[in-house]
């Protein structure tokens, strides 16, 4: 609280709305939601995209997200803002060793993701994904994912978004089981329909993948790639504090220098 | 539109871009008779500045720009420089990397957050700052990799 109040007294940054998703039990943690005074049991990517639908909904331009176990620094938000960058996040740190940042670096060669590690103090570099515990995007940004992708329902019930240059062709209405042949997945979708009131899914949890991952590749089919600007930097919380000393530490003894 | 260029760096302008350059230890811009720059290059120059001399540079780079200009800063890195020196393993790009050379010697060298820090004092808004290899060519024709911390920022009032 004390971190909004500074932005707001640093007069640059006008705070429109508080949306949190509190956990007064730690094993809860953010996959609880306090929104619109209900009290509801859902995973992150739900909450998520129930707290964009808030923001969308809404006048402001830019949403800040703050996770409930990480802590940003004072003008963080004022930070981020000076990068310039639409989409841009400050770095808070993972809870075991290595302790990297929690940003990462598609690989090429598998499409899998390695940890932005390594990199000098004060770097503001782009990279393919960031964690949303110190986050701060435009709204532009979920405007774009929403037009230039087309939402399916897949065999099971779930949403599917795929980005509208890559869909061609109909929707048929036979229903199969999916299938596998010559190493390409088949599966049945058809339109999402007109009375399902789900959410446009920006954020889920698939794959065994946290649902920032999923985010960020959607922002990246319309062209925008996440920022992580170091000098932005919180304390994460688990059963212990994290801080970029334990990062610092770690990387100095692995490198001879400690 | 004008480019400033200071440092020996190759630059291809496109059609209508005028590019001056300048030695990064002479710099007296006026407004009224040279206009504004929309872009200035400072690449492997800023430690031939002595410190003191070094926010008077940035502030006359910044008032120098159009609103929204960019100024892009490469210099060499440090922390790397310190790396190889920590782990005895300094070559003879290490020692340039620290002091220079006869004709250009460095009179101070810069972290990423070192320079961040000073571009924001002056004003700047740094919307890029990242690690990059400048390629550099000796008098002998000898081809050099040289680690440089790359920024970019803006002046936006």
């Amino acid at each position: 609280m004390l971190m909004l109040l500074s932005e707001e007294k640093s007069g640059n940054i006008e705070i429109g709305q508080l949306r949190t998703v509190g956990s007064a039990v730690p094993d809860h943690n953010k996959n609880n939601i306090i929104g619109d005074s209900k009290r509801r049991t859902r995973l992150t990517d739900y909450n998520r995209q129930e707290v964009t639908k808030g923001f969308l909904s809404g006048e402001a331009e830019w949403i800040f997200w703050m996770d409930d176990d990480t802590a940003p620094p004072l003008h963080a938000i004022t930070g981020l803002l000076h990068s310039g960058q639409k989409f841009v996040a400050g770095a808070y740190f993972m809870t075991a060793e290595p302790y990297h940042p929690i940003a990462y670096r598609k690989m090429p060669d598998s499409g899998l993701y390695a940890p932005v590690y390594n990199f000098p103090d004060g770097a503001l570099m782009q990279v393919d994904s960031v964690g949303f515990g110190c986050t701060l995007v435009h709204r532009s940004v979920y405007e774009k994912i929403r037009d230039a992708h087309t939402v399916f329902e897949r065999h099971n019930g779930a949403l599917l978004v795929v980005p509208n240059d890559m869909v061609t062709g109909n929707v048929g209405d036979d229903y199969f089981e999916p299938y596998v042949k010559d190493g390409v997945y088949y599966e049945h979708i058809k339109a999402k329909s007109e009375d399902d009131d789900r959410q446009f899914p920006f954020y889920q949890l698939e794959h065994g993948r946290t649902e920032d991952h999923y985010f960020c590749e959607l922002a990246a089919h319309v062209g925008v790639k996440p920022w992580l600007d170091t000098t932005v930097v919180c304390t994460h919380y688990k059963t212990m504090p994290t801080t970029k000393d334990n990062y610092t530490e770690f990387l100095l003894k692995e490198t001879g220098l400690a | 539109m004008k480019i400033a260029v200071f440092g020996n760096m190759d630059i291809e302008a496109d059609a209508g871009v005028e590019v001056r350059r300048f030695e990064i230890t002479s710099f007296y811009p006026n407004e009224k008779i040279d206009g504004l720059y929309y872009r200035i290059f400072v690449s492997n120059c800023m430690p031939e500045l002595p410190r003191e001399a070094v926010m008077d540079f940035l502030k006359k780079a910044h008032d120098a720009l159009e609103v929204n200009g960019e100024i892009i800063v490469q210099v060499p890195m440090a922390e790397f420089a310190a790396k190889q020196l920590f782990t005895n393993k300094a070559d003879p790009i290490t020692y340039y990397m620290l002091y220079g050379t006869d004709e250009h010697p460095f009179r101070a060298c810069y972290t990423m957050l070192q320079m961040r820090t000073l571009l924001a004092r002056a004003k700047f808004n740094v919307k890029e700052a990242t690690e990059a290899i400048l390629k550099l060519t000796t008098t002998d024709g000898e081809e050099l990799n040289l680690p440089v911390h790359n920024l970019v920022a803006v002046r936006n009032d």
